[in-house]
């Protein structure tokens, strides 16, 4: 190495010295476990430990594809995901779109902050919310709906309605945080356009379809294409905190299925193949939707 | 002329204009209803809320339910124990992600190796297991630091904060660089200054995961005198309906909190979301111009 990158490097030591806590961090509990994956080719033993574990080459895989759950895991992962997708994806769109029309600062201010609420609160909070309103006997919908209809509601333990369940709750949590990034697009689009739209006699609908809507597709476009590159995250929380014995068929994801092979079945090995082959599949998808969107002149990445 | 167009316009519109407000307005409320729902069940009377549905003000109004949190430990235990995660958590965090952030929006060699190291992370994971693993190494287990050290920096936090930095005016740091300030002295007198609000979104952001914390805390911690809110809340839901709500996690311990009244649990609830309520509607302004710079490349 040359005498002058020394010399450089040593000149803003204070600036290496200042990332070593971070990358400490990164080295340890981010790296280590990038190794660790090895398990997932091993047959992992606590005793021994990661390293003296036997190998047993792809194995843990085989027993992954062959098993029953895996076709009925995969199904439920992507059509979960697919749902939220097409009917959670556009809501934050549509609101920004509906607050940018709104001309009174405090009334728009005061929407945001309630709409943003939601973001703020834990999975088990919301589950908790839930179940005071849906639980079958003492939940004050139920309750409503049984003076009204004389039946019973029974919505969470309901497979038929479970995975509805879940997509109006991630609705209700994530759409108002999710226009924050459409604002913020909203607001630099430079206002001579609508002067001279308004100007050619446009109405305000028009505005939007021909101005508008344009003007934010770049940003609509990101959040489509990192989204789909996120496909088999279909919401781990949220499932685990509201999944329950009745709809485990309907509701079983990836993620779901990790954590019970590992942590309530012990398979540590097993387990840790299925987050491998979850984070490859994860990372080919967000590298493939990154090429796509390169070709529409939008590099995320 | 101009604004006899405009109040042409504004007419002709008004009734897509209310309808506009009109939903907007049900939006917020379906949005806001269940807190306010919380709230009110809370601050009901148990034996009356059980026979009487109520929509909008609670039946039997008393305080005796947050009164109750308040006095017993195994509820408030939660309580200061994610306190302490979080207010800890956060400084450590916001501390450590802006001292790798100002390096990072500097030419320095080797900086983009590093900063490929950081950012790869968010595109791919060790996994459960294998991050279970190191935390168990490092003997976190069963620590209010499991929820801390694995979590210390989160790449997207240090981005936004590294495309703000590396926004500043090199002229403003130069001119103190001329009179002799080291990095250390550029940092704490010129970037965080400037980069004030930046700092509070990401703290906000880095405070809501700490206090929110679930699935981490369901995994490494089992002795009841450690858990965090969201696990005594966790624990209240179960016993009510074993079947729901995380029924599937390991269950260590003793139930803290067996036989717990309905509005009782409501009334936890009612403090495990106050502290986010009462301070994200301050930050508002900041976080919003926060995600701006962060996630809009110009």
């Amino acid at each position: 190495m040359s005498k002058k990158l020394w010399r450089e490097v040593w000149r803003d030591n204070t600036l290496y010295l200042m990332m070593l806590p971070a990358i400490a961090f990164f080295i340890i509990y981010r790296y280590i476990p990038m190794y660790g994956i090895i398990i997932a080719f091993k047959k992992f033993n606590f005793g021994m430990g990661i390293i003296n574990s036997p190998w047993i080459g792809l194995e843990n895989f085989q027993d992954l594809f062959r098993s029953p759950f895996f076709s009925m895991i995969m199904y439920n992962t992507i059509t979960i995901s697919f749902y939220k997708l097409v009917l959670c994806f556009p809501l934050p769109i549509i609101v920004a779109l509906m607050l940018n029309q709104v001309r009174n600062k405090y009334f728009k201010s005061s929407i945001q902050t309630v709409i943003y609420l939601p973001y703020f609160i834990s999975w088990i909070v919301v589950a908790t919310v839930v179940y005071v309103f849906l639980s079958p006997d003492s939940g004050v919908i139920s309750k409503l709906w049984a003076d009204i209809t004389g039946s019973k509601l029974d919505i969470m333990m309901n497979p038929k309605y479970f995975r509805g369940l879940l997509i109006f709750t991630e609705a209700w949590k994530e759409t108002g945080w999710g226009t924050i990034i459409y604002l913020a697009s909203l607001s630099s689009i430079n206002s001579e356009l609508y002067e001279a739209a308004d100007i050619d006699g446009a109405s305000r609908l028009q505005g939007i379809f021909y101005i508008t809507i344009p003007s934010i597709m770049p940003a609509i476009l990101t959040m489509l294409i990192l989204r789909v590159g996120y496909i088999l995250n279909a919401g781990f929380e949220q499932i685990f905190v509201m999944q329950n014995a009745m709809v485990y068929q309907v509701s079983e994801i990836l993620d779901t299925y990790v954590y019970k092979t590992g942590f309530q079945q012990g398979n540590f090995g097993l387990s840790t193949a299925v987050g491998l082959f979850k984070s490859i599949v994860g990372l080919t998808m967000v590298v493939i939707t990154n090429n796509i969107a390169k070709r529409f002149g939008e590099d995320i990445l | 002329m101009r604004t006899v167009i405009e109040r042409y316009r504004n007419n002709s519109i008004s009734s897509l204009t209310l309808i506009n407000y009109f939903l907007l307005i049900l939006i917020g409320l379906i949005m806001f209803y269940p807190f306010w729902y919380i709230l009110m069940y809370s601050l009901s009377t148990y034996s009356e809320v059980i026979h009487k549905n109520f929509l909008i003000l609670p039946v039997g109004f008393t305080m005796d339910n947050m009164l109750y949190v308040l006095k017993n430990a195994s509820m408030y235990v939660g309580v200061i124990n994610s306190a302490f995660v979080t207010i800890v958590g956060t400084i450590l965090s916001v501390i450590i992600t802006l001292m790798i952030a100002y390096p990072m929006s500097k030419r320095i060699h080797g900086i983009n190796t590093i900063s490929f190291f950081v950012y790869f992370t968010m595109l791919f994971s060790g996994g459960m297991i294998p991050i279970y693993l190191i935390v168990k190494d490092t003997g976190l287990m069963n620590s209010l630091w499991s929820l801390i050290i694995p979590q210390l920096v989160n790449p997207f936090n240090l981005y936004i904060l590294r495309n703000f930095i590396k926004g500043i005016p090199e002229s403003m740091v130069e001119a103190a660089t001329i009179d002799g300030a080291g990095h250390m002295t550029v940092l704490t007198r010129i970037i965080i200054p400037l980069a004030l609000p930046i700092i509070a979104t990401i703290a906000l952001f880095y405070g809501a995961r700490y206090w929110n914390a679930f699935f981490d805390a369901v995994i490494y911690i089992s002795d009841p005198k450690k858990w965090t809110i969201q696990l005594v809340i966790r624990d209240l839901i179960m016993q009510q309906n074993p079947e729901v709500s995380g029924g599937s996690t390991v269950t260590t311990g003793k139930m803290a909190t067996a036989n717990t009244l309905e509005t009782v649990k409501m009334a936890l609830v009612v403090f495990s979301v106050l502290p986010m309520v009462a301070v994200y509607p301050f930050l508002q302004k900041y976080f919003v111009k926060g995600v701006m710079v962060g996630a809009v490349k110009s």
